[in-house]
């Protein structure tokens, strides 16, 4: 029996009178790559910032790893091991490309001051070792000939695939990527799914993820969840769900033949 | 020659010292070696304020007020509990580090320009409890007779003395400091610095560390005030207000924000411009001013800035040349 690493029961975000989340149920099993689609404003994103703290949630209850997170802190959350990227870049941009990975590495240093003001000499060593695995991430990720390179000079899908890099930095169990794939050409994406592929495989990460483009995540996902309106409206295997009525109605409206919507018509009913 | 200049950038930190050595015997003019030693109290003071503004980003209009915290502190206790000067020197620092800590807790957990204004207001209220407080401070005549500090029987009461004392502590202030930014700890400061939201997800508590930069900075700036107290021999409210504060804010921008050298050289050109700029007599100000807008115009990032961004781009000129020479070859 596989273990669900991320549960989610019934949880509600709202913005003033908006509801952004109703009433989330997501289960995502562990070693898994589960994706989360849905036309613009249908809560995703909402979702991961309520999912990593970021925003308080409203009600419900969310479980990573069996431990519950519904009031927990962003950094604490990352201690346990929850990764995540960001939809609209947040790099350290003045930082050099390693030293953003090294921050990523960092995570769990304990910052109290006199452990820096201290000389010792297991510094050095261990300074040493935190570079070896920045820059195997950057090797990871494709990125390595870039390391000494001030982050915001990077082009944009560099841009994100350190993103990554630095998300994965922080040794997580799961990680979350939010339109890892936005801005990047079709080699880039191509080889981006190979890397998001390789996340899961080479390094035992769970990935859930979050993606406009289509054949991307058909690629890519196990399963998939279908936000609108910030409810779940489907979830199912990638074959299933391009085929769901729903789904179809929520990206697009009611369209194709009379038949289909006819179909729809007495679906509802 | 290369390898001169080699040895030179290696223990340019032992030359810097050496130097600083002789300097009582360089500058004989006593009135510019006492602007040297407050020169080297407002060091301290910015070195921890730029730890705060060019490294975590986080903004104080008030940090004159720990300056003249620490200096109150220093003479009260120094002449009213009559405590050795060794141990007022930590304790003034533990002071306006404390009062940092109060000020800073309930601020700095709040994003965006809180700790500016709350630290405007701090400002305000020392001022005022210096003025008014007259059986506690003295009131505007403020506190004399604060005395030099002893060293093994002998008394640091000229400049001269003095300086020995203020270099080693400035040292050991930017030797402190610096591990500080080296480490992992710097690092996390100026990823809060370049962004909050991605440094939260870094497993960095922001809260917590932006007051741990805001205690040490003021920690510094209480050291600097009571090293003042005994410098001068008195202390009055006035030096600690507004202006001060805004003056120290311009010290480390036109030093270079963010540049371990930049407070160090921010102070003294700007101390010293304006004693030379004297000369000019009502225009000082003038010219002072002058000299401030055209290192912002051309110096944006400060005086450190612009001299490591010309050192940079001269050694890859270097390089490029190299690499054509051996491309002819």
């Amino acid at each position: 029996m596989v273990n669900n690493i991320l549960k989610l029961s019934g949880v509600v975000k709202k913005f003033g009178g908006l509801t952004a989340l109703d009433n989330l149920n997501l289960l995502v099993k562990e070693g898994s790559i589960h994706a989360i689609i849905g036309p613009n404003g249908s809560g995703k994103t909402t979702s991961f910032n309520v999912v990593t703290g970021l925003y308080p949630s409203n009600a419900g209850k969310m479980e990573f790893n069996n431990q519950d997170i519904s009031r927990m802190l962003p950094h604490e959350i990352t201690g346990l091991g929850m990764a995540r990227t960001f939809q609209t870049l947040f790099l350290f941009k003045e930082m050099t490309v390693i030293e953003n990975v090294l921050i990523g590495l960092q995570c769990r240093s304990r910052y109290s001051i006199w452990n820096y003001l201290r000389v010792d000499s297991r510094k050095t060593e261990y300074e040493k070792k935190m570079l070896e695995k920045a820059e195997e991430l950057l090797d990871f990720v494709g990125i390595y000939q870039e390391k000494e390179n001030i982050a915001k000079n990077l082009p944009y899908g560099k841009q994100r695939l350190l993103e990554i890099a630095r998300a994965l930095g922080t040794r997580p169990k799961l990680v979350l990527l939010d339109e890892p794939a936005a801005g990047m050409n079709p080699q880039e994406a191509m080889k981006l799914v190979e890397t998001v592929k390789q996340i899961r495989e080479k390094l035992n990460v769970t990935v859930l993820i979050i993606e406009h483009n289509m054949r991307l995540v058909m690629n890519l996902a196990e399963k998939i969840t279908v936000l609108d309106h910030g409810a779940k409206i489907a979830e199912g295997i990638p074959s299933k769900i391009s085929h769901d009525p729903k789904v179809i109605e929520a990206y697009l409206g009611v369209v194709g033949s009379r038949k289909n919507i006819r179909a729809q018509k007495q679906l509802k009913n | 020659m290369k390898i001169l200049l080699n040895k030179v950038k290696q223990h340019q930190v032992v030359l810097i010292f050496i130097f600083l050595l002789f300097t009582p015997f360089i500058v004989t003019n006593i009135y510019y070696l006492h602007l040297l030693n407050i020169s080297l109290i407002m060091i301290i003071l910015a070195i921890g304020l730029n730890l705060l503004t060019g490294y975590a980003g986080q903004i104080s209009i008030g940090h004159a007020a720990f300056y003249g915290i620490g200096a109150y502190t220093s003479a009260i206790l120094t002449i009213r509990l009559g405590i050795s000067f060794w141990l007022a020197l930590p304790l003034s620092g533990i002071t306006a580090a404390f009062v940092g800590y109060l000020v800073g807790r309930p601020t700095l957990k709040l994003k965006g320009a809180y700790l500016a204004i709350a630290s405007i207001g701090i400002g305000e209220i020392t001022q005022l409890v210096m003025t008014n407080w007259t059986s506690f401070t003295g009131g505007a005549l403020g506190i004399k007779g604060v005395k030099s500090p002893d060293f093994l029987g002998v008394s640091l009461d000229s400049d001269v003395r003095y300086f020995y004392l203020l270099v080693i502590i400035a040292f050991l202030c930017f030797f402190l400091t610096s591990r500080i930014i080296n480490s992992e700890l710097g690092r996390a400061f100026r990823a809060i610095k370049e962004e909050e939201v991605a440094a939260q997800f870094m497993g960095i508590d922001i809260a917590r560390l932006k007051v741990m930069v805001f205690v040490v900075s003021t920690f510094l700036a209480g050291i600097a005030g009571s090293l003042f107290a005994h410098l001068e021999g008195y202390v009055s409210p006035y030096g600690f207000g507004f202006n001060q504060s805004i003056g120290f804010l311009i010290m480390i921008l036109a030093g270079g924000l963010g540049y371990k050298s930049g407070p160090i050289i921010g102070v003294i050109i700007l101390t010293f411009a304006r004693e030379f700029f004297r000369f000019f007599n009502e225009y000082q100000l003038v010219i002072y001013g002058v000299l401030l807008i055209s290192i912002i115009v051309f110096m944006p990032s400060g005086i450190s800035g612009f001299f490591d961004k010309l050192m940079k781009r001269l050694k890859k000129r270097e390089v490029s040349k190299h690499g054509k020479q051996h491309s002819e070859a």
